[in-house]
């Protein structure tokens, strides 16, 4: 008995010691004392916000969006503002939206560089976000706003969007928002699991391990190095912050996968937008094609050439790794794909005239906004009207 | 609703195929039946694999039932021959169980433990189901080529992007990863067939099942090592609860996780081996690492791993850690010296300062990358791994001393280095290290050594939990 109140004390003391310690680190990054407190109150966003792209209406509930077909781009921004970064650390924010696949950033432009947006995602159920580690948040914030990115229909609800100076709450829903929030799926998660990284708090796994040396620490000295207890102890404390962490993993890992793709992409077996895409114009361009031949997948976006080939199956196809490929190695016949990246500051798309080999040329067979379709035929050939 | 039923089937008939093969229920104690239900599933989808390689040019076999009919035909030969010429399992006694059943408490924990593990299972079979192939290389590499057999005929040939724009060949297919070992993509072909069509979610829930499995498997082993319900229930808690083995299941799609069973479960097959001598378990982990060798390329570089722990079957501790040491000195100072050059038929053999290539492995020029802060961040600091790596680190430090005492803490001591020098050497010094500094690889490399940390950390307890109980009860 003694025993085990010894154990529940060395932890408990543990605990306190280490959360002290932590809170203490907290305030170091973010103190409650800034010098800039009082200069700039909380900044409710809502209660001045443009918008600049979709339609919103204002209700004493928050803010509504218009639902929006898919897919499409609401953005609201505060306007002309002056923002010291350096009090405005915390970001709060109540976003909710009945349907999944939604993606939200808060965009922002500084006195320094006005002519560059910096962008940082808001993980869906994100409450307060520290701000301080964030690349770009610095000097003067001379316009601030939400990009809202949607598939499926749905009206949104903002209820809240603020700025805030450190206090304990803020400190607190910090420490709540980066330990629950929950990362969606990404095609690299199988190597790495996204955790934020400009993060105010230590990762809950340094803070358990911590909390399981030092109590095991004042374990062995309260049962005076004796070996058996000390073990016992020991191992309950990291049962405890195992039991801990997959408390955290489990609610983590159940969300995760309605938050990755709405039902509708997982329905398509789709894993993105950009994939639907893809898909579609694999299905409108399969009939041009026949089995016996040989296509070639040139993008600029490694994504989207692989994904084209794998849709594209059975048909046989080569994601093509850089550059088009030699003359030499093409021959008549030769089907040539080419994709516009729909990312407006990625490279150029790849042009025909780069893939054509001495006596062919590129007929084209296909258009859409996604990409172009040629087959090479001889130079003499006459070319086929693109497909529609 | 037939797509589902087709895919339970395609679950079941290998997993029987297995059974059959290693000898299910036959007569031994409940943990090795454990232990058999278990690796089963791993051997039958390996057998099956086999089985559609063998038969890729019988146009006959190639209807959704060829190579079935092949399965429900030679699993109960199998079971008859088994029974009859009592074989592997099929022959084990009915020893005693193995570790002690618990006191009420710890089967009300046991029973926790259990159902924690079957909620899990639930939610990451729901994930599987829910979700397409996912992950990059499970569409780009091992799913592709899935789908091309399924779409064009099993085993369709694939060549180097290079080759294949030479006109290499008329029917030939390309991908990234052509010299990937087939039993993966064989395995989502396999389910393919049954189903009848290529539905990205049905043809990974094999990898679902494969968690179930390692779970069975490992907690047999973790039995038969000693462990009593709640001990060993606790350890594959412990493995099975690793958010990143989890996150294998959940985007299913990758080798990774069968490597990891496979070589987990043929570890602890080998240490149960040295400590009971039951030559079934040795051939069991032969098994389960020829598995190894069949899923990834470095499949072959983990199973040679095995190899110095099997000393410890004919030496003594000291003797076999002695010769281990003096065979790794030697290896050291040819490495440091350059002179390995050969030209093998299988290919070159180089060992040297400035590079490596082993037979079937490739080339690779060495040069130190001094990775430790990665290296730190993802072991002990982000959420992959819970706690393991503290735990090794643990069971390396307090284990090392009652490991000179036990065989089996001795061998998953010496795995447990091997693999970390084998991390090291790929991280830190050849071009692979580019995997661990963009986080590409690292963690998932490093999985397979997970149920040989567990297992550690166990036996470490286990063995300074005994040893302090008979020292206190001698000192009084």
């Amino acid at each position: 008995m003694i025993d085990a109140f010894k154990m529940v004390l060395s932890g408990t003391l543990a605990g306190i010691i280490l959360v002290l310690a932590i809170v203490r680190l907290g305030l170091t990054s973010a103190p409650l004392t800034s010098g800039q407190t009082g200069d700039i109150p909380d900044v409710d966003f809502l209660c001045r916000f443009q918008v600049l792209q979709g339609q919103a209406r204002v209700s004493t509930q928050g803010a509504t969006l218009a639902p929006f077909s898919s897919p499409q781009e609401v953005m609201l921004s505060c306007g002309k503002t002056e923002v010291n970064a350096a009090s405005s650390l915390f970001l709060t924010s109540d976003i909710q939206a009945p349907l999944t696949g939604l993606s939200v950033i808060l965009f922002w432009r500084t006195a320094e560089h006005p002519e560059d947006f910096l962008t940082l995602d808001l993980p869906p159920g994100t409450r307060t976000l520290f701000l301080g580690r964030q690349d770009g948040w610095q000097g003067r914030i001379i316009e601030y706003g939400l990009g809202i990115r949607g598939e499926s229909e749905q009206p949104i609800l903002i209820r809240e969007l603020s700025l805030r100076t450190a206090s304990v709450s803020s400190l607190i829903e910090t420490w709540w928002t980066e330990w629950t929030s929950v990362q969606p799926w990404n095609t690299g998660s199988i190597n790495f699991l996204d955790y934020p990284k400009a993060r105010l708090w230590p990762s809950p796994i340094l803070v358990l391990a911590l909390w399981w040396l030092l109590a095991s620490v004042l374990a062995l000295l309260m049962f005076r190095f004796r070996r058996r207890p000390a073990l016992i102890a020991a191992t309950m404390y990291f049962c405890c912050a195992w039991g801990s962490l997959d408390l955290l993993w489990s609610r983590e890992l159940t969300a995760k996968g309605e938050r990755s793709l709405s039902p509708a992409q997982a329905q398509r077996q789709v894993i993105s937008e950009q994939d639907a895409g893809l898909l579609d114009f694999a299905a409108r361009i399969r009939p041009l094609l026949s089995p016996r031949d040989r296509i070639l997948v040139l993008a600029p976006d490694p994504f989207a050439r692989l994904r084209l080939a794998y849709h594209l199956l059975p048909l046989n196809g080569l994601a093509y790794l850089g550059d088009p490929p030699p003359s030499q190695r093409l021959r008549e016949g030769d089907i040539i794909v080419t994709l516009i990246d729909q990312d407006p500051a990625a490279p150029g798309q790849i042009h025909p005239s780069a893939f054509t080999a001495p006596g062919m040329k590129a007929a084209l067979i296909h258009s859409n906004p996604l990409g172009h379709v040629y087959r090479l035929i001889s130079s003499s050939a006459t070319a086929r009207k693109p497909g529609k | 609703m037939t797509e589902i039923l087709f895919a339970c089937i395609g679950l079941l008939l290998p997993w029987w195929l297995g059974l059959a093969l290693l000898g299910w229920p036959g007569q031994g104690d409940t943990s090795t039946k454990v232990v058999v239900l278990g690796c089963g599933y791993f051997v039958g989808f390996f057998v099956l694999s086999l089985l559609i390689r063998m038969t890729a040019g019988v146009d006959w076999l190639q209807t959704p039932w060829g190579v079935t009919g092949l399965v429900l035909l030679f699993s109960p030969i199998l079971v008859i021959y088994g029974r009859k010429t009592r074989w592997w399992f099929w022959g084990a006694e009915s020893g005693r169980d193995h570790g002690q059943t618990g006191s009420r408490i710890a089967n009300l924990l046991f029973l926790g433990l259990l159902l924690l593990l079957l909620w899990r299972l639930a939610i990451l079979g729901w994930q599987t189901l829910y979700l397409p192939l996912f992950p990059w290389d499970a569409w780009a590499s091992w799913g592709f080529k899935a789908k091309v057999w399924f779409l064009s005929g099993p085993l369709t040939d694939f060549l180097e992007a290079e080759e294949w724009l030479n006109g290499g060949s008329q029917t030939a297919y390309t991908v990234q990863g052509v010299d990937y070992p087939p039993t993966v993509s064989l395995i989502q072909f396999w389910m393919a067939k049954l189903i009848g069509a290529w539905r990205e979610s049905l043809v990974n829930l094999p990898w679902a099942a494969a968690f179930l499995a390692l779970g069975i498997g490992y907690y047999g082993l973790l039995r038969r090592a000693g462990g009593s319900t709640l001990a060993a229930m606790s350890g594959t808690y412990l493995l099975l609860s690793l958010p990143l083995l989890e996150t294998h299941v959940a985007l299913a799609g990758y080798a990774d996780l069968w490597l990891c069973a496979c070589f987990g479960l043929a570890a602890l097959a080998l240490f149960d081996w040295l400590e009971q001598r039951e030559i079934r378990y040795a051939l069991l982990a032969l098994m389960m690492a020829l598995v190894c060798t069949q899923i990834k390329q470095e499949g072959l570089v983990w199973s040679l791993m095995l190899l110095p722990p099997l000393l410890l079957g004919w030496l003594s501790i000291g003797r076999a850690l002695s010769l281990i040491g003096a065979v790794f000195v030697g290896l050291a100072l040819i490495w440091l010296s350059g002179i390995l050059h050969l030209e093998l038929e299988a290919g070159l053999l180089i060992l040297s300062p400035q590079e490596i290539a082993l037979p079937g492995m490739g080339h690779s020029r060495l040069a130190y990358q001094p990775l430790w802060s990665t290296v730190f961040r993802e072991f002990f600091l982000e959420q992959h791994w819970h706690l393991l790596w503290y735990g090794a680190v643990a069971a390396l430090v307090l284990g090392a001393r009652p490991a000179f005492r036990h065989k089996a803490l001795t061998a998953a001591l010496l795995v447990l280095l091997q693999g970390l020098g084998f991390l090291f050497l790929v991280f830190f010094f050849s071009e692979h290290s580019a995997w661990a500094r963009q986080v590409t690889a690292i963690n998932r490399v490093a999985l397979p050594l997970a149920p040989i940390i567990v297992y550690s950390m166990l036996l470490t307890w286990k063995a300074h939990l005994g040893s302090s109980s008979t020292s206190e009860t001698a000192g009084g």
